[in-house]
């Protein structure tokens, strides 16, 4: 589970500057909402038990008879 | 805008085709027709970033003077196409919508453009987009926003933008779109024309400049479902430049344009895509369902289907999209910030700010998704829903955050790799068009195509053009 959430306007600034992106105190404040919306997105991903699912996605020509599919 | 030339560009590429193989319509003709009418449209609506006058009446020329000699290379021979300005055209300025590429002129071809060209299309120009194919229209990019032919007031809906206004308003017969997470689907359906997201390495993305490498689909715009289904034989198939397309074989899609769904088995995820919900708007939802009971007439036998995945598909298709295009734009962003326009510069920085493991979640949650769709899909053959949550927006006022939240109807089917179609199917009052969209198990476009040529066929929607 993530604990991203929202954070302060300080730790967002923190992260901007860790990440290199240079941003102004006035990017800053106009991204932070929009941040926070993604955060939330992956909050939610985070909060699925998904247990052991893997990341790969592939298909088979001669789906759906592949047995394993 | 009355003209002479309106009917011919008004015509299908279908019926352009059999004029121009009968020797009855030449199409160096048919190309001045559709300058003349850009000429007389497109300081309204804004579709086209670069036009092509000289190349595409040479092109035209020596598509005539193939066809006389006997040499017909099919039904894109001779037709008038034109391709969202992030298909690479060498020696033609590609911008993608973006001050950062303004200047850049690829030396290689796309794949598809190599392929369209191949099968003897002439290519009218490069239309507008939502820049790098994300966001919203933006008037602080270099481009004027493409206008919904409906009603200038609205948006076209996007990020393939200037494909859907070329195509509904008759500057273009047809033209590719890019869809990441609906760029294709989305403004054919607010635009009133048909758009296909084909399956995930169905065609080529080599050549297109990347928005998201692993949900980035490449699809033709076309005015009717057949015309779709002949843009879609040209580009298909395997192609040794881009590794994630597949091998397996392209069947003629023509065989696909019959009218017959009988016996076909539609599921409807009505828990996401037709009960209510605050950012569905119900006159979308109730044309569709009438679109749903036409395709029941039709011999379709229809049941729900439960997706719980549905629920957590917006978020993994935006996480993945917005990290996987800071890896692309991460130089960029960080050298000319100021050449992005406003909106791209903020979601993309997003990318840079989430975590490796919101990534990586996101991945296995779209693993999940692709599960739950191939399990739905056993027992019926499409899935059925409406392409977009609302009709197209007006300009004023309009929000690009809206764009983030609440559902997306056609998110789905690029995190699963389905391949999905919207056909128009209604209107709203307002006199807006509504989108039906149908999707399918994975490389089954000729199920999708024909299911939905034959609701284009007998719904008749394709029989309203835009007001002139």
């Amino acid at each position: 589970m993530s604990t991203q959430g929202e954070m302060s306007m300080d730790e967002f600034r923190l992260l901007a500057d860790r990440a290199g992106l240079g941003m102004s105190q006035q990017e800053l404040v106009e991204l932070k909402p929009i941040y926070d919306m993604y955060a939330r997105y992956a909050e939610q991903l985070h909060a699925i038990d998904l247990r052991s699912e893997e990341m790969v996605v592939e298909f088979h020509p001669d789906w759906p008879d592949r047995p394993s599919d | 805008m009355a003209s002479t030339n309106a009917g011919l560009c008004h015509l299908t590429i279908r019926q352009a085709s059999d004029l121009i193989r009968q020797g009855e319509l030449s199409p160096v003709e048919l190309t001045r027709a559709f300058f003349d009418r850009i000429e007389q449209t497109d300081s309204r609506l804004h579709s086209f970033i670069t036009l092509l006058p000289e190349e595409a009446m040479q092109q035209a020329r020596t598509a005539e003077a193939e066809i006389q000699r006997g040499d017909y290379k099919g039904r894109l021979h001779g037709i008038p196409i034109a391709l969202k300005d992030l298909y690479d055209t060498a020696g033609i300025r590609t911008t993608a919508g973006s001050r950062v590429d303004y200047d850049r002129v690829p030396t290689e071809d796309a794949t598809t453009t190599a392929r369209l060209t191949a099968a003897g299309a002439v290519l009218l120009g490069k239309l507008a987009m939502h820049e790098f194919a994300l966001g919203g229209p933006d008037w602080t990019t270099p481009f004027e926003p493409a206008r919904n032919p409906w009603n200038l007031a609205h948006i076209t809906g996007g990020s393939s933008s200037g494909s859907a206004s070329a195509v509904a308003s008759g500057q273009s017969m047809g033209a590719l779109g890019s869809c990441t997470g609906g760029s294709i689907r989305g403004p054919a359906s607010l635009c009133g024309i048909v758009g296909l997201k084909p399956t995930y390495g169905r065609v080529s993305r080599f050549g297109v400049v990347t928005l998201s490498w692993s949900q980035d689909h490449c699809g033709p715009m076309t005015w009717t479902v057949e015309d779709t289904a002949y843009m879609l034989q040209a580009i298909a198939g395997h192609d040794p430049k881009d590794p994630t397309t597949s091998r397996a074989p392209v069947p003629d899609y023509s065989l696909s344009l019959k009218e017959d769904i009988r016996g076909m088995k539609i599921g409807l995820p009505r828990h996401y895509f037709f009960d209510p919900d605050p950012s569905v708007s119900p006159e979308v939802v109730s044309t569709v369902d009438k679109a749903v009971t036409v395709l029941q007439e039709l011999g379709a036998e229809v049941e729900e289907v439960n997706l719980p995945s549905l629920e957590h598909v917006r978020a993994a298709n935006s996480v993945i999209m917005v990290t996987e295009a800071y890896a692309f734009h991460e130089p960029n962003l960080k050298s000319r910030p100021q050449d992005f326009g406003e909106i791209v510069r903020s979601r993309f920085r997003i990318g840079g700010l989430l975590k490796a493991s919101d990534y990586l979640q996101a991945q296995r949650v779209r693993q999940w998704c692709r599960r739950d769709f191939a399990d739905a899909l056993r027992g019926v053959d499409l899935l059925v829903t409406p392409t977009m949550t609302q009709p197209a927006a007006a300009f004023e006022g309009y929000d690009p955050t809206s764009a983030i939240l609440g559902r997306s109807f056609t998110a789905p089917f690029n995190v699963t790799g389905l391949p999905a179609i919207s056909v128009p199917c209604g209107f709203t009052e307002a006199g807006l068009p509504i989108g039906m969209q149908i999707a399918g198990r994975p490389f089954d476009e000729p199920a999708v195509i024909q299911a939905a040529y034959t609701y284009q066929q007998h719904a008749g929607w394709f029989q309203t053009r835009p007001p002139e």
